[in-house]
């Protein structure tokens, strides 16, 4: 018990990906973690972070019970999508490939940096409710570009004068991976969102 | 070949591997000189820990790679994660002296102690043919798994890769273990490494 | 500041494909087949290891036209081979690494 708030309890997608870092990062932070591959794996939760990996990979393994779970589960909690898990939360160009949830006002084009050789890490600009002494750094790899943001969608953080990160409602999307670095601002708005939501559930 | 062509070759992982036959006996690629990243096989915790230092950031098992057989994977696995376990528990004289015993960098054997795993993740190769395959390496601290011959040299490639990545994703899982496992019509064809002359094996390649 | 070909971003990479299945493929109908069965990356060869076993002789990294038809195919990520120590293997891998 947290100021009478209960121990967060926060699902990690574990179909592939590097759900073993976020996992590390939520530990960290005094959440209760569970790896979810299953519908059964939801029961209880109260977010999800749905990690980077590979989108079409994603696509491949999980069931349409699974993905009607995700959809119901996603449209009534605090979700994070990072990299691929944004991809998979917003629209995409048609790719019989990779089906995404489209729950996110927000479009994107996959591997809009191309490959791997031009991953990259850079300083990123950030509302004032994110700004601590220095400014995050963003971890891109092989990562989406946003080409559209709907009305209701609102930018976080900017590479340049490009938009990296977005919330939508109770969706956080970025384009990044907070969980690879050491700096966990974004875990902890994220956590900020699950405590308001017990807030608003007590 | 024009240089143009090397320059637009953007490869997204090099695997430095053993399945090639080698060109230097003495010293491998300074990995850290490239902007692509490096993947390097494994025996055991010392030869990661080289490679590391070499600049690798991915490590996999050299496993014997082409025989269908995952006892040198297991081997290997089993090797790198049970000398981590001791690692842990070891105080900074027995690990300087432990990195001399296994050739291992001091800095690098302290970030194992203080992580309990490699600083950059642990793959498994060399060997990996069906689906419980998959599954045994990932319950033995694998975090992902590479498949050789055994997808495109089986009877029926399509569904054996499905079921090897769904038997990854539910390493734990036996009803989705049994269930991709059934009907899989004939894997690739197995070699005793027992009976292969030592000048046979890969896995002694590199150091 | 930005930067690419950091040692953090090289490491990145392998950390997105945990969990998954790397499979080797030597053309491009393969490199397909593979990524539709839910493979995270695919490793271009010019032959598999029980192949190369099987033919001896000196295995050398594949052809750059095959590892191109590949890239086009495919759009998860695309590793190959070079030989232990061949660093000038490497370069042409990696592209914008100039002979030192």
């Amino acid at each position: 018990m947290v100021n009478g708030l209960v121990m967060a309890r926060i699902g990690v997608l574990a179909l592939q990906g590097d759900f073993p870092m976020h996992e590390q990062r939520l530990l960290a932070l005094g959440c209760q973690v569970t790896q979810v591959r299953t519908p059964q794996d939801l029961t209880g939760l109260e977010g999800l972070i749905w990690p980077g990996g590979e989108s079409t990979t994603m696509t491949r393994v999980m069931t349409d019970e699974l993905r009607g779970a995700l959809r119901e589960f996603c449209s009534t909690h605090p979700v994070w999508g990072t990299c691929a898990g944004m991809i998979m939360l917003s629209h995409t160009d048609p790719d019989p490939r990779v089906r995404t949830l489209e729950l996110a006002d927000v479009h994107v084009n996959r591997n809009g940096w191309g490959r791997q050789v031009h991953s990259f890490e850079a300083d990123l600009r950030v509302v004032p409710e994110l700004a601590e002494l220095r400014a995050p750094v963003g971890m891109f790899i092989r990562a989406p570009r946003i080409t559209r943001l709907g009305p209701a969608v609102r930018v976080l953080a900017w590479y340049r004068d490009e938009p990296v990160a977005v919330e939508h409602g109770r969706i956080l999307l970025t384009t990044f991976h907070p969980e690879l670095t050491g700096d966990d601002r974004f875990h902890r708005l994220f956590l900020s969102w699950i405590l308001s939501h017990q807030r608003v559930a007590s | 070949m024009p240089k143009r062509k090397f320059e637009a070759l953007e490869i997204d992982f090099i695997d430095e591997s053993e399945v090639l036959t080698p060109a230097d006996e003495q010293f491998h690629v300074d990995k850290h000189k490239f902007k692509a990243p490096f993947v390097c096989g494994c025996r055991n915790l010392g030869e990661a820990l080289r490679r590391i230092a070499e600049g690798a950031a991915m490590i996999r098992t050299k496993g014997e790679a082409g025989t269908g057989n995952i006892v040198e994977a297991v081997r290997h696995m089993r090797s790198v994660m049970g000398d981590m376990r001791k690692v842990k528990l070891m105080g900074d004289e027995e690990l300087v002296n432990f990195g001399k015993e296994i050739g291992a960098p001091f800095e690098l054997l302290k970030q194992v102690r203080e992580l309990g795993k490699l600083p950059v993740p642990n793959f498994a190769a060399g060997g990996i043919a069906t689906p419980a395959d998959a599954s045994l390496m990932m319950q033995l601290g694998a975090e992902a798994v590479f498949v050789g011959s055994g997808i495109f040299k089986s009877s029926d490639p399509s569904a054996r890769a499905e079921a090897i990545v769904l038997a990854t994703t539910h390493y734990r899982d036996p009803e989705v273990l049994v269930r991709v496992s059934a009907g899989l019509r004939g894997a690739m064809a197995g070699l005793d490494v027992r009976s292969m002359d030592e000048s046979e094996l890969l896995s002694t390649r590199g150091w | 500041m930005s930067a690419t070909g950091t040692f953090a971003a090289k490491v990145g990479l392998a950390e997105m494909l945990k969990g998954g299945v790397i499979m080797d493929v030597t053309n491009a109908d393969q490199a397909r087949i593979a990524e539709k069965a839910g493979a995270c990356a695919v490793m271009a060869l010019e032959r598999v290891p029980s192949d190369i076993r099987r033919d001896g002789g000196v295995a050398r990294m594949s052809d750059v036209a095959v590892i191109r038809e590949i890239q086009d195919t495919v759009s998860i990520p695309v590793m190959a081979k070079c030989r232990i120590g061949h660093f000038a293997e490497a370069q042409i891998r990696s592209s914008r690494n100039r002979l030192h």
